[in-house]
């Protein structure tokens, strides 16, 4: 999964990009809209904007935790109980914004750091080696994932 | 706390990102990078720390709603600093940051129960036992740093 260095121009481009496509999919849409999910027992689009912001928080921190840390502890989170209890029936545009500011932010670190620090690394229960590269390949799955899942949610409402 | 207090408390957090910014507003890269008259962080440093701590505060409001009890590490602020280069990034994005992460919380506080507001949570190294004392704990440190950035750009608060 490590990439050589010389690789990792374009996945910092790929990190950034890939909130761009979230943007557009998601542009001014309706609230039957953002109502609207896969099937019954999914998510909903506003749903999944939600968890996508509380899932940059997390990695925002989980990334600067490696780079000032020596191998801290990475917890994972079960996301089901966030959407219980973070009353993801809110508004989506604060969401959105610190999703996009936090994706910029944690960029601008990216670009700064050396070869050495895209290796530095945390304790992840459920990773052997748990990596600044590796967090910021699965933050572009994770992206990909849930745009699709919004894509398939708009367009079962269709 | 009651409810004027409350109410006052949230004002102050809301208007938070704004004096923030108002406060390096105008300022040159020079001034940004200058040290302040005593030992210290420079604007830029302070910005990038509230920003960088403004992260950990919004996930930490989620995880005390979440009644999740997590090692959060003790912060380092001069360690954030030198590893996450804050001496040499752009202001804007930390900024944004901060913007964002406050108007979410707000959205999230908006939502909450009296209970959920008051109710103790197992946080053993946060200071914060509550929301309350979270969203105070997170006004003052704004605040405070606010006042370091005028220090570090005027020599006086």
């Amino acid at each position: 999964m490590s990439q050589h260095p010389a690789e990792r121009p374009e996945l910092l481009v790929a990190y950034l990009e890939s909130t761009s496509d979230i943007e557009l999919v998601l542009g001014e849409l309706s609230e039957d809209q953002l109502g609207s999910r896969e099937r019954a027992g999914e998510w909903s689009v506003r749903q999944i904007v939600h968890h996508l912001a509380d899932n940059e928080v997390a990695d925002a921190m989980r990334l600067r935790q490696m780079l000032a840390h020596d191998s801290p502890l990475i917890v994972p989170f079960d996301e089901l109980l966030f959407t219980e209890r973070l009353h993801y029936e809110r508004e989506i545009e604060s969401s959105l914004a610190t999703f996009f500011a936090l994706r910029a932010s944690s960029g601008a670190i990216l670009e700064q750091i050396s070869d050495n620090d895209w290796s530095r690394s945390g304790r992840h229960e459920e990773h052997d080696r748990y990596t600044v590269e590796i967090l910021v390949q699965k933050n572009i799955e994770h992206d990909h994932a849930h745009l699709e899942q919004i894509r398939r949610a708009l367009a079962s409402a269709d | 706390m009651n409810a004027e207090e409350r109410a006052d408390l949230l004002a102050r957090y809301r208007a938070a990102p704004k004096l923030l910014a108002d406060s390096v507003a105008g300022s040159s890269i020079a001034q940004l990078d200058g040290a302040p008259p005593e030992p210290g962080w420079t604007a830029r440093e302070n910005v990038h720390h509230v920003s960088d701590i403004a992260i950990m505060a919004g996930l930490r409001l989620r995880l005390m709603l979440l009644d999740i009890e997590v090692e959060m590490w003790p912060i380092d602020g001069d360690v954030m600093q030198k590893r996450l280069r804050n001496d040499q990034r752009p202001i804007g994005p930390a900024l944004r940051t901060v913007d964002g992460l406050v108007e979410s919380a707000c959205s999230i506080l908006g939502s909450l129960s009296e209970e959920e507001w008051t109710q103790p949570r197992p946080m053993p190294v946060a200071r914060s036992r509550s929301v309350e004392e979270w969203l105070e704990a997170s006004v003052r440190h704004i605040e405070a740093h606010v006042d370091q950035i005028r220090y570090a750009l005027t020599g006086t608060c």
